[in-house]
């Protein structure tokens, strides 16, 4: 790809209006090399580096805090980094209401530092120090707090893009019920950037639990293990349900680790007396002792963690009924899983045995397809190096949305500029 | 379109679905003029009642074929005029489509077809301690399908939230006539998130032919309280500190006075008092200990703003009697005049009191009678306007009072529907949330499901600024002034 010209670079500082917004230096990120990076501190100026972007059909990685770099296809015809991380801000939080509203770029840290400080909770708590909002809501990045808190689609109530063609829309409100027009926030959740740039968003808050507990147990393989598992994350209060495998339990709970089968983590929140009554069946049907603390960061950490540079992560979502015979699928060696039953999420990483093999790459697919299959869901491949993303898309088995997709990346990025190649089918 | 093309348009619904069920004589077409909102009006060319996708793909087919726009129905008992055929064609109507084609007791969901009743659906459930969250106060009536169109709320929103949280796939004949699957029973898709960009559209993406939904556990314990005040204003204090506290009941309703006058005048009096300003009606689940303890936070709430009195409701009889105070409240006001406007739109819950003062000013000051009765947990409003459309100089101020309510909520940091759709009744009223832009990325996402705007034309968009792409008829004139 040939580089970013002076007439190019000239015409986005112009865009940025903003000596500090354009860093001229090589990065490189999701395979691609890219010349310069641009991050506009304020949403006018957002709307006119895109719209220079788009005049010129130079094409943008979306970033904000780069902690999902790793997911999407590979970039193509990428020349800038479009980051997010100086439109940044916490604009209200509203304790009357329980809503707040941010700029992307917001770290999630600030954010919820602000939101406590009102005295509500931030539902969101995806891996990755430093995770911005407009990154979260563009990856529908969820944590394991997802069980209680819900997941991104179900907390947005409105939102700021800038669309592929530099026109900034807004859509939803910050009241939360709302049908006034289509809900397009849904569109970009979870969509990485390719139909848009989110740069600020209101969002639906969570109160503060007046009571938080966290229990472990060693949960064995025998019988129906996961219907338990299943049962526990059904309990009232159950905020986070999560089993961790053999290999990993010490490493997230070293005082409950099992000596096989699952270690079992539930946190639960709300009212006092509920959470009293939900610890109480813990232990009576698990075992189940105070965990130690910092082990719900651990899972988090697990969660986003990889076998090094070379490892894989996928991401199965299953039917919860079906996960003993999901798991069952998975090749017991060499896969670590974290499990969240009550939402059938699988997260299995794999060791390669060397750099570029492709042949355990293609045997890592295939058993988490049949896997994925057993369960009646799908597998993403959330985290890998470049090479290995050459063979299969990352999203997995094209679906109807797909072709759908097409149409929308033609209205909402008429020039291919945001994120090219790296959304489901290439787009 | 004109008789000689209508008549081969029938003959070949008629060739997909049968005489039996393709009205086209204007007696069985009247009754499809409009739905629940009767201000507006029009008469389709035909209605098709197909009891299969493949019926409802072949009848889009032809629609294509003949050039006619087709609208999707349900029950017909959308507040917007989203089922109205405005520019003629077909009504699609999918009553027959009635079947619970899967119940997954295990996974907890249940795939139906669009013409299944929302309450049917809870009944139907409800040996398996499971029920359908999303209860629109027409539940009796109203059908799934019709409630993915308009994402639907009803009281227990507040705590469960709209039909978008509860439906995890759809099957969709797209405008062009092929069939897609959007959404996965799991929950989550390896797409983009379009059944969240379908649900709630208003029936102008596709029709809708399958519907997987979200079963939700029968909570072990329900409480209910009515809470007397001297003043709507107070009872919306009350709301106000119940929210602020982090408590959230599974729904939080306010009757005002006038309402309360029509209620207890009606067959639904449920012996309220006659003299009280308003009453609150919190409803809360859950576990039972903890339920207990919420109790005795609602009372306190509700006396700290001034409550002449705190009921909990000892039985199930008594939880109904406090109930039919609210859902009652639409019958009771059938005798206040002939027509009834019901309108709705959400602000802020912490602006409430100073909204509603002004919307009853407003009401004032046209000479209309006005009730309120709504959804206050969720600040979504139901100013409700009693009428005679056929006083035409009161008609006249029953829709500049709408337009000044709106305008009020929007000013209030608001929106101007909460539950109903924008239809037909409020596509004039978009531009006072959304700007120019705004509205045309709506039609981008319009244009991309369907690309010549055949399907539900002359909805959600204002008609003074026409989606160019989704209405090939407003090329060239798109600034038309009404």
């Amino acid at each position: 790809m040939k580089a970013l010209s002076q007439d190019d670079l000239d015409a986005l500082q112009t865009a940025l209006g903003d000596d500090a917004g354009l860093t001229r230096a090589p990065v490189e990120i999701a395979g691609a090399k890219l010349d310069a990076t641009l991050a506009p501190g304020a949403e006018d100026a957002l709307a006119r580096s895109i719209a220079a972007l788009a005049a010129r059909g130079i094409g943008a990685v979306v970033r904000g805090g780069g902690t999902r770099d790793a997911f999407g296809n590979p970039a193509q015809r990428a020349q800038v980094v479009l980051s997010t991380q100086r439109l940044s801000g916490v604009v209200e939080v509203d304790a009357e209401e329980g809503v707040a509203r941010a700029f992307a770029g917001t770290p999630l840290s600030e954010l919820r530092e602000a939101v406590d400080a009102a005295g509500w909770a931030l539902p969101f708590d995806p891996p990755g120090a430093r995770t911005t909002l407009g990154g979260t809501l563009a990856a529908a990045a969820i944590g394991p707090r997802h069980l209680g808190f819900g997941r991104p689609r179900d907390l947005v109530l409105g939102m700021d893009v800038v669309l592929g063609d530099g026109v900034h829309t807004r859509c939803g409100g910050r009241v939360v019920k709302n049908v006034t027009g289509y809900d397009l926030m849904k569109l970009q959740i979870g969509a990485h950037g390719s139909f848009g740039v989110i740069s600020a968003a209101w969002l639906r808050l969570r109160p503060r639990a007046e009571c938080e507990r966290v229990v472990a147990a060693a949960l064995d393989e025998t019988g129906d293990a996961m219907a338990r598992a299943v049962a526990a994350a059904r309990l009232p209060t159950a905020r986070v349900c999560a089993l961790v495998d053999l290999n990993f339990g010490f490493v997230v709970e070293s005082s409950h680790a099992p000596r096989t089968g699952w270690l079992l983590i539930v946190e639960m929140a709300g009212d006092e007396a509920a959470v009293a009554r939900d610890s109480d069946r813990l232990s009576a049907d698990f075992g189940a002792g105070d965990a130690t603390r910092g082990v719900i960061e651990r899972v988090r950490s697990l969660q986003g963690e990889n076998f090094g540079p070379a490892g894989l992560r996928f991401r199965l979502s299953v039917l919860p009924s079906r996960l003993d015979r999901v798991l069952r699928e998975l090749p017991v060696a060499g896969a670590a899983l974290l499990v969240y039953p009550g939402s059938g999420l699988v997260f299995a990483r794999i060791a390669l045995d060397n750099t570029a093999d492709g042949i355990g790459v293609e045997r890592a697919w295939l058993a988490m397809r049949s896997a994925a299959r057993a369960g009646s869901g799908h597998v993403v491949l959330e985290a890998a190096p470049e090479w290995a993303k050459v063979a299969r898309d990352v999203h997995g088995q094209a679906t109807d949305e797909w072709g759908l997709a097409r149409a929308l990346k033609a209205r909402f990025d008429p020039a291919g500029i945001l994120n090219p190649g790296r959304f489901v089918g290439g787009l | 379109m004109n008789s000689l093309d209508r008549a081969g348009l029938v003959l070949a619904l008629r060739g997909i679905v049968g005489d039996a069920r393709c009205l086209a004589r204007p007696d069985q077409l009247l009754p499809y003029e409009c739905d629940a909102l009767t201000l507006h009006g029009a008469v389709p060319s035909a209605v098709v009642l197909p009891r299969d996708t493949d019926e409802i793909v072949r009848v889009v087919r032809a629609c294509r074929r003949f050039g006619v726009p087709f609208v999707p129905r349900g029950a017909g008992t959308g507040l917007s005029g989203g089922a109205i055929a405005m520019e003629g064609g077909v009504v699609i109507e999918c009553s027959r489509l009635d079947r619970v084609l899967h119940v997954d007791v295990a996974d907890r969901f249940a795939v139906v077809q669009p013409g299944v009743v929302n309450a049917s659906l809870s009944k139907l459930v409800q040996p398996h301690g499971l029920f359908y969250a999303p209860d629109p106060s027409s539940q009796l009536a109203c059908t799934i399908g019709g409630n993915v169109g308009e994402n639907s709320g009803g009281p227990h929103t507040l705590k469960y939230g709209t039909t978008t949280n509860h439906v995890l796939a759809v099957q969709l004949v797209l405008p062009v006539g092929d069939v897609v699957r959007l959404g996965s029973p799991t929950g989550t898709s390896s797409g983009p998130d379009l059944l969240g960009a379908v649900v709630g559209s208003e029936g102008t993406l596709g029709i809708v032919s399958e519907v997987t939904v979200r079963l939700s556990p029968i909570p072990e314990c329900v409480e209910t309280l009515l809470a007397v005040f001297g003043d709507v204003v107070s009872a919306c204090r009350a709301v106000g500190r119940v929210i602020r506290s982090g408590l959230v009941p599974a729904a939080m309703e306010i009757v005002d006075q006038r309402t309360i006058e029509a209620v207890e005048a009606s067959v639904y009096a449920a012996g309220l008092p006659r003299d009280a300003g308003a009453v609150l009606l919190v409803e809360l689940d859950g576990v039972a200990e903890a339920v207990a303890r919420q109790v005795v936070r609602i009372r306190d709430a509700a006396q700290r703003e001034g409550a002449w009195r705190v009921d909990l409701a000892r039985d199930a009889a008594e939880r109904e009697r406090f109930w039919r105070a609210r859902k009652g409240a639409f019958g009771a006001m059938g005798r206040l005049a002939p027509d009834l406007y019901v309108h709705d739109a959400v602000v802020p819950r912490a602006r409430l009191p100073e909204v509603l003062e002004r919307i009853c000013a407003i009401a004032d000051a046209h000479g209309l009678r006005l009730s309120n009765v709504f959804h206050a947990g969720d600040g979504n409003l139901h100013p409700n306007i009693s009428f005679d459309r056929r006083d035409a100089r009161e008609l006249e101020h029953v829709i500049a009072a709408g337009h000044e309510i709106l305008a009020v909520c929007v000013a209030a940091g608001g929106v101007i529907s909460g539950e109903h759709g924008i239809g037909v009744e409020k596509r004039e009223y978009m531009k006072l949330v959304y700007s120019d832009d705004d509205l045309e990325a709506m039609c981008r996402l319009r244009g991309a499901f369907d690309p010549d705007g055949v399907c539900n034309p002359g909805k959600i968009f204002p008609t003074t600024r026409h989606c160019v792409e989704a209405n090939p008829r407003a090329r060239n004139y798109d600034r038309v002034p009404l």
